[in-house]
């Protein structure tokens, strides 16, 4: 019993130490990102990207091209989002709150819907 | 006609035809049938049930209730040395290798990104992964050694290959009962967790939105995966193959030009490989190693380790709903054992039952992936001290 309790404090030690040690990394690397954007501004993708199953080759990428593009990109990402989630959910509602007023939002929005299966989905099978 | 060559000098010495019909009847399965191979046929018929008609994790389920059937038949000797079932497993679990390229597919499917941008939800990752060690302290409590006690509580990380992955080297004997635990939970996780998120919980508390995730640059998700990796190889060698193999999936995705590697990755690979295992897990639950009273002490330690892991990480939720002043919904906590993506599905719900604006699914993602590395590093301790 003695030995379990060993490995459990060291056990438990390691774990929480590596991960609070990854905290840190996460911050190191934002920081070294903002250090090199600022001199360099570069493409970002959004941290909530779907499934390839959700939206296929529209989550592949970042955008190159101009901003105007871009917009018009999620804007049409929103549009598909809004109707996919209306015709698996069978509902008639569209998403009428968005944070914000960028495509991004409305597409995070739609999604959001999409995100909600019913109850009995929730115990299918998922990642092995 | 003539017959075979092995039969003519058993002919030449004087084999008459019954005896060749005795010979023929000792070779079927009928007289090497006992009591053990219709209550094995049984159990293996409930997995199979389980998985087409509940659909309980049926990827998984189903080819480790046929697995068990298959090696259930009496004299087949499938899972003997020179049996194809044999001779998968020893190709593919003795050494490890089918969990960890199932790990290359689990980081290609796996987006960092909610956890990236919100990254002190870390933690959480830690906390729930109580339920290992203390199921631990309970398996030694009731008897097992070390080794089994260490294979039964890493059931607790709810995270199918890490479990076998350790359970192989540890404890290979008991691998059988201790996946059938693991996948059986992980598929009841949506009725395992929520009595306990709301036991722990005050409906104020479930109710708490969470802010908007910030965006993550491309960048920052391409070099994660290569850090990770790098810090633990240097500070817990032993996980090195694990979180080694989850991080190159994830880079395989994040780095968008090898998207015929990350969709076979994705697909083909871990789908291959699920179905190999799954099989030789099955295969592993013959009747002598597996209707023993330990197979029943594994199942009840199995529920004890998940739900101590899951109350672990909604305990420590509630640390930081206090310390952030209610920035933090504690549910989240809960998606911190693996089980991805069912646990945070199962904190969405919770969420939305105490407040249908409350969207948390993308917050508990967070903790649900940094489960998944915590139960990675918590298997390397667990094989750097015991194996």
């Amino acid at each position: 019993m003695l030995d379990g309790l060993v490995i459990l404090a060291i056990g438990m030690g390691v774990v929480f130490s590596f991960l609070i040690l990854l905290i840190f990394v996460v911050h190191g690397l934002h920081r070294f990102e903002r250090l090199l954007s600022g001199a360099r501004p570069g493409p970002a993708v959004l941290p909530d990207s779907p499934p390839e199953e959700a939206c296929g080759e529209a989550a592949a990428g970042p955008a190159a091209t101009p901003a105007e593009d871009e917009d018009e990109g999620k804007r049409l990402a929103a549009a598909l989002a809004v109707a996919f989630a209306l015709e698996t959910q069978g509902a008639a509602r569209p998403p009428t709150e968005a944070a914000g007023e960028s495509g991004g939002a409305w597409r995070r929005a739609g999604r959001l819907m999409l995100m909600q299966p019913p109850a009995r989905v929730a115990r299918r099978g998922g990642q092995p | 006609m003539s017959l075979p060559a092995a039969a003519q000098p058993a002919l030449q010495g004087g084999m008459h035809m019954a005896d060749a019909v005795g010979r023929f009847i000792d070779t079927t399965g009928v007289l090497l049938f006992d009591w053990r191979t219709p209550v094995m046929w049984a159990i293996a018929g409930v997995v199979i049930f389980l998985a087409i008609r509940k659909k309980y994790e049926p990827l998984l389920l189903l080819p480790i209730g046929f697995g068990c059937l298959l090696a259930n038949m009496p004299g087949s000797g499938m899972m003997e040395p020179g049996g194809f079932l044999h001779t998968i497993y020893g190709f593919g679990v003795v050494n490890e290798l089918f969990p960890l390229i199932i790990f290359v597919g689990v980081g290609a499917l796996t987006d960092f990104g909610p956890m990236l941008a919100n990254p002190k939800t870390i933690v959480l990752g830690a906390a729930a992964q109580l339920g290992i060690f203390t199921s631990l302290l309970g398996a030694v409590a009731l008897g097992f050694d070390l080794r089994e006690a260490a294979s039964i509580g890493i059931i607790g990380s709810a995270d199918g290959p890490t479990t076998i992955y350790t359970a192989s080297s540890l404890a290979p004997h008991i691998l059988g009962p201790i996946a059938l635990a693991a996948y059986s939970y992980m598929a009841l996780v949506p009725i395992i967790q929520p009595p306990i998120m709301r036991l722990l919980t005050t409906p104020r508390e479930r109710a708490t939105k969470m802010e908007q995730l910030r965006e993550v640059p491309r960048r920052t998700r391409i070099l994660f995966p290569i850090v990770v990796c790098l810090f633990c190889a240097l500070l817990i060698p032993a996980a090195t193959p694990l979180i080694g193999m989850l991080m190159f999936g994830n880079l395989l995705r994040e780095s968008g030009v090898v998207e015929r590697l990350a969709r076979t990755a994705q697909n083909e690979l871990i789908n291959i490989t699920t179905m190999l295992l799954s099989l030789c897990v099955g295969a592993t639950m013959v009747a002598k190693d597996f209707l023993t009273p330990q197979t029943l002490g594994i199942l009840l330690l199995g529920l004890a380790a998940f739900a101590v892991s899951t109350a672990g990480g909604v305990l420590f939720g509630k640390l930081m709903y206090w310390w952030t002043g209610g920035k933090v919904n504690p549910l989240i906590g809960a998606a911190g054992v693996s089980a991805v993506p069912m646990a945070a599905r199962v904190v969405e719900i919770e969420g939305q039952r105490a407040n249908l604006d409350n969207h948390l699914l993308m917050h508990a993602m967070g903790p649900n992936v940094c489960g998944v590395i915590g139960s990675a590093i918590a298997a390397g301790v667990l094989l750097a001290l015991l194996r």
